[in-house]
């Protein structure tokens, strides 16, 4: 962890790559996605195999904050040719890349924000709420201050307005809410610990099945 | 601290004779209460209503706690050092033209702070109206009305204001209503030194306090506030001012962009176990309301007797709105209260008691309602509506009791007129029994009351008890 907050802070990015912001988060107990980060075509053929398809490539780097934007997201990607030509499209983008990141694809409908912000007045503090392309419209978001006990994430899970969202929902079933609690418990320990760390999205959090999925995240650097 | 609330010797830096001006009211409030040694200052008057008054601090014959400052900014610097020399343990500025008036200000401000630093003085304020006291009944704020000899009485409400209005005209229209004793009342100002955080911590081990309110726009220190609110069982009500969003902040992620200047604050104060208000008089509303309650069990529904079908059906809106349950009455509660119904009627929650009253009189059927519905184990709090006029308050006397040796809290709503209500609204609140203009406020206070006592043990700090 220190390694990969020191190599980047070195390099003077801003915020981590997506594949190293998942090795930051996941280390405090948040479940994120399986991936590979794929060097060649054939690298990213042979990782979407063992990881079994369909799956999703994304150009993966330090510097590109809005990946989609710039067309480094390719989906549900069902076999070997679609892969290939992700793979292509990414690389023909011309951009500055640590690699091309091969995950697979999550499906749910229930999506959510867990998230860590310093403010200027409480430190450092946690964040939880409804995720997805509706975050900032709806604004249904709960807050702590970090560090934070099992029972303020249990709180401020409940305390979304959206919260039956959680329970069972058109035929899913509800979801793990202790592997929430986790997540967000160690998101708080990384404010505090971590001085290095200003800010971290993890945006969506999928729910697939009743398990809290992290597909995106994003560890902004104090130094930016 | 204790200097400022029980100081010994005081001097009045800028009395006046002149009855409208605050160096009259800030000498006249302080002889009015206050029983040590008063010192006015003022090189134009030799004496003022009475008491010698001193040329200069420096000719004060003796050493003595605390000075109150009512001169222009700009001679703090020379009057700290003339207090200092008289041994004086804090300044009460109550003075403007500091901070609040820009960068000169800002500098004299900080340039008094050092100096009082240096000589071990605290400062309070400045730019504020000074402190009340219900108990001791010392007084020195230059607030225009004596109204406080008779209106405020001794009881366990203590507040921390940033507004001079919450201790001075406000708190006077508050405690002319009734029903609320106070204990401390600290107005703070622009809080160079003493502030709410300081306070609270006074506060909090203050046995003449059980209850404690702030208004505040900002919180110095605030990791150390939350963790005083976490200290204390006592109930800590909070109003904070400047909840609108000061703009969206440019932000790298979303988080931080969501995270506004009042999201955090709302959610930090929930997470120290804090009481929120919105509005100045609900503030008023829960700090009266947790004054004469000191435990809820929280441990079943709330009960509701009303003389009004609309009455209750409004109640149980609120209460659902709160997410409090309506408790589910016993067999044996029903079959007790049968018995004062007209035989046409089957009780149920709420509690509709007037076709009863048509029966058999308000005395018999709320007797009889109260001690059911009290007595009913899945019954932990109770909303009663009372019609004033058509019955002796002493009837309720035995509802004061019960709420408190079934730790059950009871909150009361009332429609009438003139005299009779006001006599009733006073009885039950020297009851024990805490009345609510609006439905939906007492409903509110009571889901503070079970919030709070579902997390603190009862609190012995409040009268009555």
């Amino acid at each position: 962890m220190e390694e990969i907050l020191q190599r980047a802070i070195d390099k003077k990015q801003k915020s981590l790559s997506e594949y190293d912001s998942k090795r930051v988060v996941e280390s405090v107990g948040v479940a994120i996605t399986r991936e590979g980060l794929a060097g060649s075509r054939d690298e990213a053929i042979k990782i979407a195999e063992e990881m079994g398809f369909p799956v999703v490539l994304k150009g993966c780097s330090g510097t590109v904050t809005h990946k989609t934007e710039m067309g480094m997201v390719k989906l549900d990607l069902g076999n070997r040719d679609d892969v290939a030509r992700a793979y292509d499209d990414i690389i023909k983008a011309g951009m500055e890349l640590d690699g091309v990141l091969v995950q697979e694809m999550i499906k749910g409908d229930r999506e959510f924000v867990i998230g860590m912000t310093r403010d200027p007045q409480f430190g450092p503090c946690v964040m939880f709420g409804l995720g997805g392309i509706f975050t900032e419209v709806l604004n249904d978001v709960s807050f702590r201050v970090a560090p934070i006990s099992e029972v303020d994430a249990v709180e401020m899970i409940e305390e979304i307005k959206t919260r039956k969202l959680l329970d069972e929902f058109r035929g899913s079933p509800a979801v793990d809410k202790n592997a929430l609690v986790k997540g967000l418990v160690g998101i708080g320990k990384l404010g505090v610990e971590y001085d290095q760390i200003a800010e971290i999205d993890i945006n969506p959090v999928i729910i697939s099945g009743n398990q809290p999925i992290a597909v995106d995240a994003l560890v902004i650097l104090s130094n930016s | 601290m204790n200097s400022f609330f029980n100081p010994d010797g005081v001097a009045i830096i800028g009395a006046s004779d002149n009855p409208v001006r605050g160096g009259y009211r800030i000498l006249k409030n302080a002889s009015g209460g206050y029983k040590g040694r008063i010192y006015p200052v003022n090189p134009k008057h030799d004496s003022i209503l009475g008491m010698k008054c001193y040329p200069a601090v420096s000719s004060i014959p003796c050493d003595f706690d605390l000075a109150i400052y009512f001169i222009p900014a700009i001679f703090l610097p020379s009057v700290i050092e003339e207090c200092a020399k008289k041994n004086v343990r804090g300044i009460i500025i109550e003075s403007a033209g500091f901070a609040e008036v820009g960068a000169e200000g800002k500098k004299l401000q900080e340039e008094c702070k050092a100096l009082a630093v240096k000589h071990n003085i605290r400062l309070w304020g400045p730019n504020c109206m000074g402190l009340l006291d219900g108990h001791s009944r010392n007084v020195f704020s230059f607030m225009h009305t004596d109204s406080w000899k008779t209106l405020m009485i001794p009881g366990s409400v203590s507040m921390i204001v940033q507004s001079g209005m919450l201790s001075a005209a406000f708190l006077m229209m508050i405690l002319e209503r009734g029903g609320m004793g106070v204990s401390k009342i600290c107005s703070i100002g622009n809080k160079c030194d003493v502030n709410e955080t300081d306070l609270l911590e006074y506060l909090i081990d203050d046995p003449l306090t059980g209850v404690i309110g702030l208004y505040t726009e900002s919180i110095v220190n605030v990791r150390r506030f939350m963790k005083l609110c976490q200290s204390t069982t006592k109930p800590v009500v909070v109003l904070k001012g400047g909840r609108s969003p000061s703009g969206a902040r440019a932000a790298l992620s979303h988080t931080a962009s969501l995270a506004g200047n009042y999201s955090i604050m709302k959610h930090a104060l929930k997470q120290s176990g804090a009481i929120p208000a919105y509005d100045f008089t609900e503030l008023m509303d829960i700090l009266r309301g947790f004054s004469k309650t000191g435990c809820s069990k929280n441990d079943g529904g709330t009960a509701v007797i009303t003389f009004s079908g609309g009455g209750g059906i409004v109640t149980s809106d609120f209460l659902h709105d709160f997410n409090l349950p309506l408790a589910s009455l016993s067999g044996e509660t029903l079959k007790s209260i049968k018995e004062v119904f007209p035989s046409w009627m089957d009780p149920s929650n709420p509690v509709d008691v007037w076709p009863a009253i048509e029966k058999n009189g308000m005395e018999t059927v709320y007797s009889k309602v109260v001690e059911a519905v009290m007595h009913d184990s899945g019954v932990d709090s109770l909303i009663i509506h009372i019609f004033s006029g058509r019955c002796d308050s002493g009837l309720f006397r035995e509802l004061g009791r019960l709420k408190e040796a079934l730790a059950k809290p009871v909150i009361a709503w009332l429609a009438g007129e003139g005299e009779p209500l006001r006599a009733l609204k006073r009885d039950l609140e020297d009851m024990g029994i805490p009345v609510f203009e609006e439905m939906g406020r007492g409903v509110r206070f009571l889901h503070a009351a079970k919030q709070h006592y579902s997390k603190n043990p009862c609190n012995p700090n409040v009268s009555g008890l």
